[in-house]
């Protein structure tokens, strides 16, 4: 009985607590804890629904209650427009994108820029993506839905796999960290996420996206707009530079970079090791500030290197300091295929390989001189140079271009050549010599060549007669009128002439579409490009080059200067004498060699870039060289105007209208109408020598500004030409007039600006005597009155990019005319000017 | 020897003018000053001779020296005259520049003391062909140029040996090579290059 009391007791007090709203320890005193010892007189707390879930988040319904630690509910909250989860509360729709560079506030207005890259040249992932951009996506308690912009960026996950647009990335899979890569420059898109709970849907996240090429960063600063030549070449006493345009990468503006010059690596050692380990003694910093390019360029490396090193590096802008190539930071040079960048030795300079040489004859015309690399059984797929001398000359005189390339790696054989019947006789020694030395690989040099040559890629370089009897071979190959036993057309893969004859037409000496390149001295005294000389006038066979095309044509430079011991026939003023001729041959040999043989695309620049801003380091400073440089025919490229097509000069060979302020323009076959130099009104295209009344037909136009005038002329761009977005330069070559009382009166170097428009009228100029300027003619006298020899076409490329710099509007999608700008406003006083091949290239 | 030093004065007046020429003009036909040597050859094998159109391969020949104007000897790469016997091309041995000894050869077994030894207007070789060669000669004679007397005939052919019998063309070359040191010893390095031996 008296259990049953004290249970009723315990049951009604019980009871009474229940139906107590009032917290623990804020009711009223319970009379019952009073008496226990060590503790208040204060009423026992009421248990609650915290009382298991001390320190816990759960869900009452819609409700979200908190429990602090003494098991307490310390806040009950309903959740409104979400949802409670137990553990977490009241949850959120929120989906973030975040990226490093880019504050929330300017994830929609600046957003962040992609450096566009190449697939092409880093095919995994692993690499490739350290030159991404890479951004966190997540949400809470939930996925996200992945919105991607249509086209132009890739975007992967963190095992490099693709995300594709309207992809889910479950909760499971954030925060997720994503990688994206800049496939193709376009209008901004955006990357939007979008919470992909059920009632979020309307949560979203998105961050602009724009793809830049990433012009450099290496390069060298210019004194005037553009400001800066993004350039891969640099010699080895020169300065490597780094500049971002802001305007590019706004995203970039106001952070800091570190300029790491780090030795090429291809992209897997990348991937192996990311350390920065600089090479340039000293990290410069650099903070990217707004405003033009000129004030964001930083003198990164001053090379100083010995003339003996080439070698090649990466450029790292390390935007996050880290001291490793990683996401985010922008690179050049992360390639399989070219480096950065390349610190050129003094090209005419003997290169690391001893070189033997032999003197042997397989016959009647089949004397031979050989030089090779001494080390040639460690070498393999050596292309063949073979050297065709002029008449009167021997095949023993070309020691210093023989000992030159072998020493930098290349098999060189110069031969017995028959110049002295003709053309077709000396034509038919280089077809014989060579399939000779092809022919006899196991017996020659004891061998030593056999299986380490390429006889898929031999160099033919003739001199004089030799030079068109090379030209003459090729034709005869070509036209299968000669068939070797050892070779055919196909592995003739570069010809070189050297001041040569023009005897036959140009039809019949004709290089095709084989890489050509012509090295003339002004001061020749023999084929000497006189106008009143038709087999002098060497240019004309480069006129009919339908392949790459390459011109080097040096002031002071006599006709036997190129080999050891012909009779000194130099002439005209400041003749350079033969060992000035034989540096500019040997640097421009080699360059031309670790071009197209050796696929170096940065030994490309010497023949590419204008003298004045890129040549050999061992020619002596005032010594002047004209080049042209011309992309073959078949290569995808924009002619803009050919000037051959038709010769109305108010069109142009698009089609297209050109217009002009200028007192006159003529057009014509680019051959001097008489036979001397002298200038006269009757004869517009005078000094001309590209071209003849026969077979020719290159052709150009010409015209002239007066001191103090201002002048222009406009090419129409017809719409079909007016996207260049996926080209590199435009590109023409132009010379100064001869003997012309501008020219004359100018006695300088010539200059002007190149304006290009777009479509909405937006325009863009840039005087490219930031580069250089067209040669002034050499001074030579003879052939009529005056002095000034023949005209001296040089190539003007001016980057596409650099009409950008600087936030510059223009829409390279949509050029609607190409303007040149004359006067001293524009660049040069005065002048006269001869141009052709208006071209925009890759 | 007079005869040379006469040619060498004009060649110092002349030279500053032509080498401003591109090709001698009006060009007037000129006799080879003196003939010192002559050898006849004979070949067992045909070797082609391309310094005249057309031209059959030869099986025996001449080999000639002579004392020629330096200008007119001095290898040009565009046109530059050419040495006739008679009314064919003579193929050119060595350089002749500046000493004036030309080396040639002749196809054949030419009468020299009925036709002349000359330079003819400029041209190359290989396109020659007997019309224009026959034309050179007549201009030739027209001029007045004459063929070596026999004493000089003599004397060149006693000046060397006997007929060459040789193989084939490389065993021509080696000669050459030997005509070359015997009669243009200044020109030793090109007589050495040809000696080059066989890989």
């Amino acid at each position: 009985m008296q259990r049953l009391a004290l249970f009723l007791t315990l049951l009604v007090a019980a009871l009474a607590g229940c139906d107590d709203d009032t917290p623990k320890g804020q009711g009223p005193d319970d009379p019952g804890d009073a008496d226990r010892p060590g503790e208040t007189d204060e009423p026992e707390p009421e248990p609650d629904e915290c009382d298991d879930r001390a320190g816990q988040v759960f869900c009452d319904g819609a409700d979200a209650v908190t429990c602090d630690e003494a098991g307490d509910v310390a806040s009950r909250e309903t959740c409104l427009g979400g949802e409670c989860q137990d553990g977490i509360g009241c949850v959120a729709c929120t989906a973030d994108i975040a990226d490093v560079y880019v504050t929330e506030e300017d994830e929609d207005s600046i957003g962040a820029v992609l450096a566009l890259s190449n697939p092409d040249e880093v095919p995994d992932f692993a690499s490739a993506s350290l030159a991404m951009r890479s951004l966190t996506v997540q949400a809470e308690a939930g996925g996200v839905l992945l919105q991607l912009p249509e086209a132009g960026i890739a975007v992967y996950d963190q095992e490099g796999q693709l995300i594709f647009d309207g992809q889910e990335l479950g909760a499971e899979r954030l925060p997720a960290t994503l990688y994206l890569d800049g496939l193709a420059a376009g209008a901004d898109a955006s990357l939007v996420a979008t919470h992909s709970r059920e009632g979020c849907e309307d949560v979203q996240d998105s961050l602009r996206l724009r793809v830049a090429a990433l012009p450099g960063p290496a390069g060298q600063p210019l004194d005037r707009f553009p400001h800066f030549s993004f350039v891969d070449a640099f010699n080895h006493d020169g300065t490597v530079w780094a500049a971002l345009d802001a305007t590019r990468f706004p995203d970039r503006v106001g952070h800091q970079a570190q300029v790491h010059v780090v030795e090429h690596k291809e992209p897997a050692a990348w991937t192996a090791d990311a350390t920065l380990q600089d090479v340039t003694g000293q990290v410069e910093s650099f903070t990217l500030l707004e405003g033009s390019l000129a004030g964001n360029q930083v003198a990164a490396w001053t090379v100083d290197a010995t003339p003996d090193q080439t070698a090649s590096y990466d450029l790292v802008l390390d935007f996050d300091g880290d001291g490793s190539l990683s996401p985010g930071d922008l690179i050049d040079g992360l390639s399989d295929l070219a480096p950065g960048l390349r610190v050129f030795a003094d090209l005419t300079q003997s290169g690391p390989h001893g070189v033997e040489m032999e003197s042997y004859s397989g016959g009647s015309w089949l004397g031979q001189q050989l030089y090779h690399p001494s080390d040639i059984a460690d070498l393999s797929d050596v292309p063949i140079v073979v050297i065709s001398h002029g008449n009167g000359h021997n095949y023993t005189w070309y020691a210093y271009l023989g000992m030159h390339l072998a020493s930098h790696g290349y098999v060189v054989m110069s031969h017995q050549n028959n110049t002295g019947p003709g053309i077709e006789t000396a034509s038919t020694t280089t077809l014989t010599n060579t399939d000779y030395l092809l022919g006899n690989l196991d017996s020659i040099a004891g061998g030593a060549l056999q299986g380490h040559v390429d006889i898929g890629r031999i160099v033919w370089i003739g001199h004089s007669r030799g030079g068109e009897g090379v030209v003459r071979a090729y034709d005869r190959l070509r036209d299968g009128v000669y068939t070797p036993f050892n070779y055919s057309a196909d592995d003739i893969a570069l010809i070189s002439s050297i001041a040569p004859t023009v005897f036959n037409s140009v039809l019949d000496s004709n290089p095709h579409d084989v890489t050509f390149h012509l090295l003339g001295g002004a001061a020749d005294g023999d084929v000497n490009g006189s106008v009143d000389c038709s087999q002098c006038q060497f240019l004309r066979i480069a006129a009919a080059a339908t392949g790459d095309l390459q011109v080097t044509y040096v002031q002071g430079a006599g006709h036997n200067d190129f080999n050891c011991c012909g009779w000194n026939d130099a002439t005209g003023p400041d003749t350079i004498g033969r060992d000035e001729a034989q540096t500019v041959a040997k640097g421009y040999y080699l360059a031309l060699l670790q071009h197209y043989m050796g696929g170096d695309a940065q030994a490309g620049e010497y023949l590419q870039r204008m003298y004045d801003d890129l040549h050999p380091t061992g020619i002596a400073d005032s010594t002047v060289v004209a080049g042209v440089f011309r992309r073959a025919a078949v290569e995808d490229k924009l002619v803009l105007d050919d000037h051959q097509s038709q010769l109305d000069p108010a069109l142009s060979s698009a089609g297209a209208v050109v217009a002009w302020d200028l007192d006159e323009v003529a057009m014509d076959i680019l051959d001097d109408a008489n036979t001397n130099f002298t200038w006269s009104e009757m004869d517009p295209m005078n000094g001309m020598t590209w071209a003849e009344e026969r077979d020719d037909v290159d052709a150009g136009r010409v015209f002239e500004w007066a001191q103090g005038q201002e002048a222009w002329i406009e090419w129409e761009v017809p719409l079909e030409l007016a996207d260049w977005s996926d080209y590199a330069f435009l590109s023409f070559r132009a010379c100064q007039g001869t003997r012309h009382p501008n020219t004359l009166a100018l006695d300088a170097p010539l200059d002007f600006t190149v304006t290009i428009v777009d479509g909405a009228g937006v325009e863009s100029s840039i005087g490219f005597g930031a580069w250089g300027g067209l040669t002034s003619p050499y001074k030579r006298t003879g052939g009529g009155q005056g002095a000034g020899w023949a005209n001296e076409f040089e190539t003007v490329r001016i980057p596409l990019q650099g009409f950008e710099t600087d936030g510059s509007t223009i829409d390279l999608s949509d050029i609607a005319a190409v303007r040149f700008e004359l006067g001293e406003v524009f660049g040069s006083a005065q002048g006269r000017v001869g141009i052709d091949d208006l071209e925009v290239t890759r | 020897m007079i005869r040379l030093a006469l040619c060498l004065l004009a060649w110092l007046a002349l030279a500053p003018s032509l080498a401003a020429q591109d090709q001698v003009s009006d060009f007037e036909p000129t006799a080879a000053a003196d003939l010192l040597a002559l050898r006849a050859f004979s070949l067992q094998q045909d070797r082609p001779y391309p310094w005249m159109k057309d031209h059959a391969p030869l099986r025996s020949g001449l080999l000639l020296a002579l004392d020629v104007d330096p200008l007119l000897a001095r290898p040009r790469q565009v046109a530059q005259p050419v040495l006739y016997v008679g009314a064919v091309p003579a193929e050119i041995l060595n350089v002749g520049y500046p000493s004036g000894r030309l080396l040639a050869l002749v196809p054949g077994a030419p009468d020299l003391a009925a036709e002349p030894i000359y330079f003819g207007a400029p041209d190359l070789p290989e396109r020659i062909d007997g019309e224009q060669a026959a034309g050179q000669l007549a201009a030739a004679l027209g001029a007045g140029l004459l063929p070596f007397g026999e004493d000089t005939l003599a004397q060149a052919r006693a000046a060397t040996g006997a007929e060459l019998a040789l193989e084939g063309p490389r065993e021509l070359e080696l000669a050459i090579a030997d005509f070359i040191d015997a009669w243009a010893p200044d020109e030793a390095e090109r007589a050495e290059s040809l000696r080059a031996p066989a890989p």
